[in-house]
């Protein structure tokens, strides 16, 4: 008896065996996180003839969810749009009316709803990027902007939680200037962009926008009133990821408002691809102990598997 | 892996290009041409190999007439030149 057949999220061991009755090992390798049921079909055959049995391995869906990464973005009076990141299985969301919900990667929207893109979550769960708009604050002080985020659990909607916008005041008299103002998009592969930063205040740098924010590296994280680059590289993307953004927020030292924001967007990475040399092999009757090699090319891991249909 | 006398290995691995997979047959095909499908699965993408194990014999066909079957129903005869 010997080796561990893979399947999908299944392992199955041992793979053969001897007559008799054996017990078969069966092992989940990795967690489902898709809200429809998982299912494999594992067939123990007999050598040299037709005798064969199927069992289905199954795991349920897990039940819709819609987490948010973080509980608030801190923004300068003039920005008027923000991202709200996050990890989804549901099928559409929508946020509360006192924002405009506008179209980013992953989603269509209709009025203050998001539909997610056709087969997303049913498998897995993913990475999701609300983008929200509202006006200017031209007041003279921060203002809070909760937005209150809803996901379709397939019945009802549920409460996700709420991601507060804070958004600065001007700081009157304080010159703060980004060039460009904005950055380009990052391929896949990453790389490094500079932007020349003109403040007459000393101010902090910071990420902000998701819980994970190793794949932006800055120069520096601080900067004093003068004029100065700032690097930001971006790492490259694995295969099969999402695009992804964050932001990078400049504070006054002194007062703590925002002074300034640039928005980090990475396109997504390389699909996934795999291709066999040829897609038919054919033996005659009497090729036993030939061996014909096919060969496999694919860009990630990859397993070999009985079409389920 | 084996799938219906089709042995076939490796059965997973990591990314490359022109990872070569053995395939053989565990025995003499008596019976009618066996066709096996595989599929190669890397993420959300698939590419299905489709590998044939011609056998001695062929699906008798006839009409018209009245015959006695063998295993599955059918009527199989030894190909010709075999």
């Amino acid at each position: 008896m010997a080796g561990t057949l893979k399947i999908g999220k299944f392992e199955v061991s041992p793979q053969s065996g001897a007559a008799g009755t054996h017990q078969i090992g069966h092992k989940l390798t990795e967690k489902h996180t898709g809200r429809n049921k998982y299912q494999k079909m594992v067939r123990a055959s007999i050598n040299n003839s037709d005798a064969n049995a199927t069992e289905i391995l199954e795991i349920s869906g897990l039940t819709p969810f819609l987490t948010l990464n973080t509980s608030q973005t801190e923004i300068a009076y003039n920005v008027t749009t923000a991202t709200i990141n996050g990890t989804s299985n549901a099928s559409k969301f929508r946020v509360s009316s006192n924002v405009t919900l506008v179209t980013n990667t992953g989603y269509t929207v209709s009025g203050n709803e998001g539909t997610f893109t056709s087969g997303f979550g049913e498998q897995s769960s993913g990475n999701i990027a609300i983008k929200v708009q509202f006006a200017a604050n031209n007041s003279q002080s921060s203002t809070s902007i909760p937005v209150k985020v809803d996901y379709w659990n397939g019945t009802s909607w549920a409460v996700s939680g709420t991601h507060t916008i804070i958004q600065s005041s001007a700081d009157a008299g304080v010159t703060f200037n980004i060039t460009p103002s904005t950055l380009s998009q990052f391929s896949k592969g990453g790389g490094k962009q500079t932007v020349t930063i003109e403040s007459s205040v000393s101010y902090s740098i910071e990420l902000q926008g998701d819980i994970e924010t190793t794949w932006v590296t800055l120069s520096r994280n601080s900067g004093s009133a003068g004029t100065a680059t700032l690097d930001i590289t971006v790492a490259a993307q694995a295969v099969g990821a999402a695009a992804r953004e964050l932001n990078i927020k400049f504070k006054n030292n002194i007062t703590g408002s925002v002074v300034g924001t640039l928005e980090v967007e990475q396109a997504k990475g390389e699909d996934y691809a795999i291709s066999w040399a040829s897609n038919t092999l054919t033996f005659t009757n009497d090729d036993v102990g030939s061996i014909k090699t096919n060969n496999l090319t694919a860009n990630a891991d990859w397993y070999l598997d009985e079409p389920q249909n | 892996m084996e799938v219906n006398g089709i042995i076939i290995n490796p059965q997973s691995g990591e990314a490359d290009t022109d990872i070569p997979i053995s395939i053989s047959v565990a025995a003499i095909n008596e019976g009618i041409d066996k066709v096996v499908e595989i599929d190669a699965i890397c993420g959300d993408k698939s590419d299905r190999l489709t590998i044939v194990h011609e056998g001695l014999r062929e699906v008798f066909t006839g009409y018209d007439e009245r015959f006695i079957t063998a295993d599955g129903g059918t009527f199989n005869s030894i190909k010709d030149g075999l």
